[in-house]
């Protein structure tokens, strides 16, 4: 079983380097890919909007105690839309939308798999990587991105909604405390999580799809596999990042400190 | 011309083909005769890389293909077109993209050029260019074996490999088919690998016919003479088969 | 100008669509918590589907919830402690905020987050099967109420399960979250702290919450089993529809209990 998690990583690894490897390569088929990033944004659209605005509103409203009780309530706004930021908005929107995709991806994949139309796309003389991974791989990424970014305002938005509506906060206090501390950092932290959680979403699910094998079951297997180990592999992700960007950062404001 | 010289595959313990040697000349068309899983399909998969072989070589063109990197296969394949068993068209693209797969990559041409590239192909096949905008999933299956056929003809292939043609049809549209191999390699000048276990196809198409038996091939001859054979593996089969032993692989 | 009416005209038409769509879903899984309820007090009562769906149910996530909660968990620490120290220049009240964030959501959203995408997945992919299958079909004409014979064990065994996986899932959070702010607290400390910020209320939300996302998340993976059609690629639409619902039912339950806790405490 140690084998096969280690088989499993190192699979994934090298269907990774496949796909940057044909991207590289190119040429890219844009419209393929267009057409793939609507259907993977649009469908989860709806529910990073919903999901994010409610989970916002939670955040705020849990941070309002402890906060009132240490007499920090003005830091309300900056606390809320930082951890937003930081970890509630990337591990929500994988949470969400990372089953969606990579099921919707892996079983899309698997059954031309199995039915043997990626054979057929090799028979015409085309690159699978470049025609049916590609594609998807970039949209999936850019689209869980893009999802992460949106879902992030909205549950800030949806945080303030609550604090001035429930909680009576003064709506100024709570917007110069969110630009005051929630800052490029924060970002930073959300942009790579994203970026990083797109990949591991699509890398999963496309190489699932594509080591698919054994008719309809296979298909089965291929989109249940690719759903759990994409969930710990986004857990994992989460926590090695926690880690390695709290270094990182610390090791770059050092930086700053002895340049300036 | 395609060569097998000692083609040797195993599956796991079940040797499927056992130093098979086989010339096929330019312009012919050979069928393969063989019982369901004997490895007709691994032969011709061999041909175009979807299958590599443990031991022997397999000649396209003169070329060693054997041990080709799948990168520098696209070449080999598109000379050597690979009929499927299943149609597999791609099911989210209508049937004018399936046909114009290949043309699109392959092939500077305008829109218009490849409307009437695919209206042609179509044509070819013996279908009526009013399908053009239809789904995969709307034809019939004998429709959508046609597509098939008409999206790997596009590209205007040397060879055709055919995988049980008319496996799963009805006699007639099966005679359909037939008729449709004779055309094609008539019209298009191709050399033909048919594999098979209709003895009626055989009949209709093949300039020479051999039995894979046990991983090696059993009497290689034309059509008649094959039928009239003594052999005994050969009239076993050919007595099964006219018994009305004519399922797919089920 | 025409081409940009007729986009228009498509988006709106499919907006139209994804909202009578969604009108229908929440009046079917209206009917169908209807419907569970009236068939609960009703005889025979399935003791032994009951307690093989509490064995799934409960058992089969239980390393999952350990993992995830322990990660959660040190996560929630972290971040707290940065802030903290960010904003008040001390990380001595880091378990209090943590606490509270365990006992009100990692304990019980995350917890069932979790248990929506296992056993509600699980839930869905059978039911769907059966439907499928017409086994469902097959039920009915033996004079069988699927939902009595489907859905009640498995609401039962999923709110009692989701319940005991919350109480696990709290613990896990706390055991963890201790071993991130070791160098500050001993453990006596770190419970004391937490102390002065919870109280036996937040114990009880634990419970409180977790007893309707474990009904929640039955109802609408049934739902959705239910509402499978064509093979095996529905009943993946259905267990990915289930999942996805559940998950967002769970975070709109927890905003109603949170805002209403909130509001009560402001009287």
């Amino acid at each position: 079983m140690i084998r096969g998690f280690f088989e499993e990583i190192g699979g994934i690894f090298v269907f990774l380097a496949e796909t940057v490897y044909s991207l590289v390569r190119g040429p890219l088929e844009w419209r393929e890919t267009l057409l793939q990033m609507y259907r993977v944004g649009v469908q989860s659209l709806v529910v990073v909007f919903i999901a994010g605005f409610f989970v916002g509103a939670i955040v705020c409203i849990q941070f309002n105690n402890p906060l009132e009780m240490l007499g920090a309530h003005i830091y309300l706004g900056g606390i809320t839309g930082s951890a937003i930021l930081r970890e509630i908005g990337p591990m929500l929107i994988a949470a969400m939308i990372s089953g969606r995709i990579g099921a919707f991806i892996a079983a899309e994949l698997g059954t031309m798999k199995v039915t043997e139309q990626v054979d057929a796309v090799r028979c015409l003389g085309v690159d699978p990587m470049i025609c049916l991974v590609a594609p998807r791989f970039i949209a999936v990424v850019v689209m869980v991105f893009f999802l992460t970014i949106m879902g992030l305002l909205i549950a800030n938005v949806g945080a303030a909604f609550i604090a001035y509506t429930l909680l009576g906060v003064n709506i100024y206090y709570y917007v110069s405390s969110l630009i005051k501390l929630a800052d490029t950092t924060a970002f930073a932290y959300s942009m790579v999580k994203g970026f990083v959680f797109g990949v591991l979403i699509a890398t999963v699910a496309c190489r699932k799809g594509m080591t698919a094998e054994g008719g309809a079951m296979g298909v089965g297997v291929a989109v249940r596999s690719s759903l759990v180990v994409t969930a710990m592999g986004l857990f994992v992700a989460e926590y090695l990042l926690t880690s390695i960007l709290r270094v990182v950062v610390r090791f770059i404001q050092m930086g700053e400190v002895l340049y300036l | 011309m395609i060569e097998f010289k000692g083609a040797t595959k195993s599956f796991g313990d079940k040797p499927v083909l056992r130093g098979l040697d086989l010339l096929i000349r330019e312009g012919e068309t050979f069928a393969i005769l063989g019982k369901t899983g004997a490895g007709k399909s691994v032969l011709l998969r061999s041909v175009v890389g979807l299958i590599r072989l443990d031991s022997g070589r397999v000649f396209v063109d003169g070329q060693d293909v054997t041990d080709l990197d799948e990168r520098k296969f696209a070449p080999i394949r598109l000379k050597c077109g690979m009929v499927f068993q299943l149609p597999t068209l791609f099911d989210s693209l209508t049937v004018a993209e399936n046909v114009a797969f290949g043309l699109r990559r392959h092939r500077k041409m305008t829109e218009a050029e490849i409307r009437n590239a695919v209206l042609e192909n179509l044509e070819l096949t013996g279908l009526n260019g009013e399908i053009a905008e239809l789904m995969p999933q709307e034809l019939s299956y004998g429709q959508q074996k046609r597509v098939g056929l008409a999206r790997t003809v596009a590209l205007r292939p040397a060879y055709l490999l055919y995988d049980e043609p008319t496996t799963g049809l009805d006699p007639l549209s099966a005679a359909g088919i037939n008729a449709l191999i004779n055309d094609m390699a008539e019209k298009l000048r191709v050399t033909s690998i048919v594999v098979t276990h209709d003895i009626q196809c055989v009949r209709t198409t093949a300039d020479r016919v051999a039995l894979l038996h046990e991983g090696n091939l059993i009497e290689t001859a034309d059509p008649e003479t094959f039928v009239k054979s003594e052999n005994e593996i050969l009239r076993a089969f050919l007595d099964g088969e006219a018994a009305g032993v004519k399922m797919g692989d089920c | 100008m025409k081409k940009e009416a007729n986009l228009f005209l498509r988006l709106l038409i499919r907006l139209g669509e994804q909202a009578s769509t969604l009108v229908s879903n929440v009046w079917g899984i209206t009917k169908l918590v209807l419907d569970v309820l009236v068939n609960l007090p009703r005889s025979p009562f399935r003791w032994r589907e009951t307690i093989h769906q509490m064995k799934v149910i409960g058992v089969e996530t239980v390393p999952l919830i350990l993992v995830t909660m322990a990660v959660v968990g040190s996560i929630i620490v972290i971040e707290l402690r940065y802030q903290l120290m960010r904003l008040i220049h001390t990380a001595d009240w880091t378990p209090g905020f943590a606490g509270i964030f365990f006992l009100r959501e990692a304990g019980t959203a995350v917890v069932g987050a979790m248990v929506a995408s296992r056993a509600g997945a699980g839930m869905a992919a059978e039911v769907g099967t059966m439907q499928i299958t017409d086994q469902v079909d097959a039920l009915k004409l033996l004079r069988a109420n699927p939902v009595h014979y489907l859905v009640v064990p498995r609401f039962i065994a999923c709110t009692l399960m989701t319940m005991a996986l919350s109480v696990t899932g709290v613990a896990c959070c706390v055991i963890v979250g201790y071993l991130f702010v070791m160098d500050v607290h001993n453990f006596m400390s770190y419970v004391e702290t937490m102390r002065k910020f919870v109280g036996i209320r937040d114990f009880l939300v634990i419970f409180e919450k977790s007893f309707f996302f474990g009904m929640a998340i039955p109802i609408i993976s049934c739902y959705y089993g239910f509402q499978a059609r064509g093979g095996a690629q529905g009943v993946g639409t259905a267990t990915t529809r289930a999942v996805v619902y559940s998950i967002l039912a769970v975070i709109l339950l927890d905003f109603l209990l949170t805002g209403a806790t909130q509001v009560v405490s402001q009287i």
